[in-house]
């Protein structure tokens, strides 16, 4: 039943595969400097992509996180609320507070604030 | 649209898990504002004994058909039984951190909410009566107490056991939720009793079998069993010596609370070469813990291998769930809460403020210096030995007794010829306490918390194994799983 997954899977990893080893055969290779510096929309790069980011992006990506949980919660539940309105009002009232807990969390923590 | 029965909330079987899940939003907001760890500490103790109450009102209101969510969360009597192991261990931890915080620096406040989440997460895997609660239980037991293996901030040993079980952990997860969708697929079901039903047919056995394995293998990982057991000595020892106490009790617990309930409902369905490998899988961490125990001189390392050890006896159980051992297997996890527990908080007060100094040298002469400490790890070394008239003992026999009674004796036989060679380990610590002169005075900790701690351990380890009949008879009154059938 599943055999034409397969093929197909098999199928598309020797495309892949031939478009490689066909390439690498057969494709001039004219190396220069420009050509083998790594492509930053066009501009020149400017030092090493492993740099070191301040702790402070990944607690702002966290808040971002709770808003974004809120959301994509209250999304199904607008769209289901008919069926149990008292349920789901508690139900969204509970997760508020409980995401307001850990806003009110960062808050503490100094996360919005930028010296 | 309705829900069909998900609704039914049962307070008094959700009140344990509710009220650990206020007590921890509370203790974190409670903790910003602390001086120190102190008081969120009490917060969170507070919280644990207000949801031992409300699980001790249940279990003895004989409603032991009680459930949540349409089966999906259950109060039978294994799960509240469990569910106040989980608590005591949680409440044991408290205690030790009380002071071992602010001496190791590492009071940050978050410390006691993750414990409690971590907690939480356990009773659910305690209660859950379906796949699905299952995998939310595991996960909200994991993802704290892969932060807190990690608490000791800036130190390498911590750093790495904190990733090594995040990655060795996420793993297991992962095993686990694939073996619950291929179960799901065979069966068409998450609760645990319409999967067994659904399998009794013998439809679908490779997938199921597939799924099963899978499932075996996952929790197996949080369980410490052999070939998934890498990951608990390198965590044990990096991790504060504070959450080793937590996490060697409750991930345990959890993991076999619902490994026995699984292997009571979900297994007996399945291919019968399922169990031979499960009995292989125990035989192996028998050996394996008990060998590898021998051989370490750091005492964390020891009572890892140790916990891999006992991990295999409650294996047995697992084997024998419908013979008495799911009765068995509770009762050894109590004992196993308090003795374990009990012996870490030892170390905690022996070892220095960063964890180090763990050796066996670091005991030896304790029994001149800190003869209360010493008679107390000598109990809990004897009682984890399996000796006589101590709970490790009782515990033990009744693990092997279901083992006989479904038929595995070569089982039960392994248990017992590896429990004589663990007696080894826990005999020299002793004979390092009492008969060996240190060549410095070992400088020790004082903590009046993890006092309190060591005692409770120490009245409950004797207790149930002079009179172990009140809580085996409390607990096979309903040895029977509900399992949603």
């Amino acid at each position: 039943m599943y055999l034409e997954v397969l093929m197909m899977f098999l199928a598309a990893g020797l495309i892949a595969a031939a478009a490689l080893v066909v390439g690498g055969l057969l494709g001039p290779k004219k190396p220069g400097e420009v050509k083998l510096s790594a492509y930053e929309s066009g501009v020149p790069a400017v030092g090493s992509a492993r740099e070191r980011f301040p702790v402070h992006f990944y607690l702002v990506a966290m808040v971002f996180i709770i808003f974004d949980l809120e959301t994509a919660f209250f999304y199904p539940l607008a769209v289901k609320f008919q069926a149990a309105p008292q349920f789901l009002f508690a139900n969204a009232v509970i997760f508020v507070a409980i995401l307001a807990v850990g806003y009110v969390y960062l808050l503490r923590k100094g996360v919005l604030n930028w010296k | 649209m309705s829900f069909p029965g998900v609704l039914d909330i049962d307070w008094n079987v959700m009140a344990p898990a509710v009220s650990l899940l206020i007590t921890a939003i509370v203790a974190l907001v409670f903790g910003l504002s602390a001086r120190d760890s102190r008081g969120p500490a009490a917060v969170a103790l507070i919280g644990v004994l207000t949801a031992g109450i409300f699980a001790v009102a249940h279990l003895f209101s004989g409603n032991e058909s009680a459930a949540s969510f349409g089966l999906r969360y259950l109060g039978d009597v294994p799960a509240t039984a469990l569910t106040l192991v989980i608590l005591l261990g949680t409440a044991m931890a408290i205690l030790v951190s009380w002071d071992q915080l602010e001496r190791g620096g590492m009071g940050q406040p978050e410390y006691y909410p993750l414990m409690l989440l971590s907690a939480l997460g356990a009773v659910v895997m305690a209660s859950a009566g379906d796949l699905i609660t299952l995998i939310l239980g595991l996960e909200i037991m994991s993802l704290p107490a892969y932060a807190l293996s990690a608490w000791r901030t800036r130190d390498r040993q911590s750093e790495e056991a904190g990733m090594k079980y995040f990655l060795l952990g996420a793993f297991g997860s992962a095993m686990l939720i694939y073996g619950t969708a291929l179960l799901y697929g065979a069966s068409g079901s998450f609760v645990y009793g319409a999967v067994a039903a659904a399998l009794q047919g013998g439809n679908l056995t490779l997938l199921a079998t597939a799924g099963g394995a899978l499932v075996l293998a996952g929790l197996g990982f949080k369980a410490a069993l052999a070939p998934f057991h890498q990951w608990a000595p390198d965590v044990y020892t990096g991790a504060p010596t504070v959450v080793v106490t937590f996490m060697s009790v409750v991930i345990k617990v959890g993991a076999f609370a619902a490994l026995l309930r699984i292997a009571a409902t979900v297994f007996p369905a399945l291919q019968p070469w399922l169990l031979t490998a499960l009995a292989v899988i125990v035989a192996l961490t028998l050996v394996v813990g008990n060998f590898t125990a021998l051989m370490q001189r750091g005492l964390k390392r020891m009572l890892a291998y140790s916990s891999v050890a006992h991990a295999g006896y409650l294996g047995l159980a697992l084997l024998a769930a419908n013979h008495g051992g799911v009765a068995a297997a509770a009762f050894y996890l109590s004992v196993y809460a308090l003795m374990n527990a009990g012996a870490f908080a030892v170390l905690t007060l022996v070892t220095d403020a960063s964890d180090h100094g763990d050796d066996l040298e670091r005991f030896a002469g304790l029994g001149r210096t800190r003869p209360g400490l010493a008679a107390a790890m000598a109990v809990f070394m004897l009682s984890l030995g399996g000796i006589p008239l101590l709970g490790g003992f009782t515990g033990k026999v009744l693990v092997f007794q279901a083992t006989i009674d479904a038929g595995h004796v070569w089982l039960a036989v392994l248990g017992i010829a590896t429990s004589v060679v663990a007696l080894f380990y826990y005999f020299r610590v002793i004979a390092y306490m009492y008969f060996r002169e240190s060549s410095h005075a070992p400088h020790t900790f004082r903590s009046t918390p993890a006092r309190v701690a060591i005692a409770v351990a120490l009245v409950g380890t004797v207790l149930l194994g002079i009179l172990p009949g009140w809580w085996h008879t409390l607990l096979s009154v309903g040895p029977r799983f509900l399992a949603g059938y």
